[in-house]
């Protein structure tokens, strides 16, 4: 007997009861909330100037960890686009501008200060008030970026969700709990969907791939 | 790369966004609160993602303090 319950669900996080799942089937949906979740983060950044006290691949690597709000919907990963298109079309891939200078007082660079070159994007920093940088006066940066979907897989700076499966405290190895928090990058139910659909992709190719094989095992 | 690092934006251990959160914690921590009550409401609740914010010195801000200096001086200097 299978069944699963939603035991908790917020904003952020959502508790699911398993009973009766194999716990490799269990483990597979943990994992892949983790890692084939499609998420939005800056992939590729031009680098025009950069006057301040931190080096370029410090500061690339800080701005390639911001989440970005997904929709998955309106964007596709790259190698999945058929524009061809080195940098990307409109469909994979967002441009964005950030340009700050400090004056006379040091200033701190936030996540809100990207500006978008499409203002009706819907990928936008999960929160605007991440430190980027900071500049003494007289420093200045200056940069383009390119937020592409992505998986956890490839990079872990778009790891979707924080997910453990643990026993459920009444000892009954037969019920799990699958715990998923979101990272922000999507809302907690949507990452157990898109994992399960990821799962159910994966696992229908290894079928059609298996039996091909089988049969020409057959045939010889 | 130690000297000069600003607080990061992720968790090393879980991947969690943090960097949003700290300037709130700094600013309530050196107004008198305790760090443990403020991670606490600001709903940081794994070992993880707490060691980050206890154990973190900014000091991105000295360096930020020396290049003042210096752009003070190349200004009044004229050099």
């Amino acid at each position: 007997m299978i069944s699963v319950k939603l035991l908790e669900a917020d904003d952020k996080t959502v508790k699911v009861e398993l009973e009766g799942v194999p716990l490799s089937i269990a483990n597979a949906i943990r994992r892949f909330t983790i890692n084939e979740v499609p998420t939005m983060a800056v992939e590729e950044i031009l680098l025009i100037e950069n006057t301040s006290a931190m080096p370029n691949d410090v500061l690339a690597h800080r701005i390639s960890l911001i989440p970005f709000k997904s929709d998955i919907d309106r964007y596709v990963p790259p190698e999945e686009c058929n524009c061809g298109s080195r940098l990307g079309c409109d469909k994979c891939a967002v441009r964005y501008i950030l340009r700050a200078e400090a004056k006379d007082e040091p200033i701190t660079v936030y996540s809100g200060d990207m500006i978008p070159e499409d203002p009706t994007t819907t990928a936008k920093p999960v929160s605007p008030k991440i430190p980027i940088v900071k500049l003494a006066p007289g420093q200045r940066i200056e940069m383009e970026l390119y937020v592409r979907v992505g998986r956890g897989r490839k990079n872990a700076k778009w790891q979707a969700a924080i997910s453990s499966l643990y026993e459920s405290k009444n000892g009954d190895p037969n019920k799990r709990i699958l715990y998923v928090e979101s990272i922000g990058f999507l809302p907690p139910k949507r990452i157990l969907i898109e994992a399960a659909k990821a799962l159910e992709k994966k696992t229908s190719e290894f079928e059609e791939k298996f039996s091909k094989l089988l049969e020409e095992l057959k045939a010889n | 790369m130690e000297i000069g690092m600003m607080f990061p934006i992720r968790c090393f251990t879980c991947g969690a966004l943090i960097g949003d959160k700290w300037e709130e914690y700094e600013r309530r921590v050196e107004a008198g609160e305790e760090p443990g009550k403020v991670l606490d409401d600001l709903g940081i609740k794994r070992y993880c993602c707490r060691r980050m914010f206890l154990s973190h010195y900014e000091y991105f801000d000295e360096v930020i303090r020396l290049h003042t200096l210096f752009s003070q001086h190349k200004k009044y200097s004229g050099r």
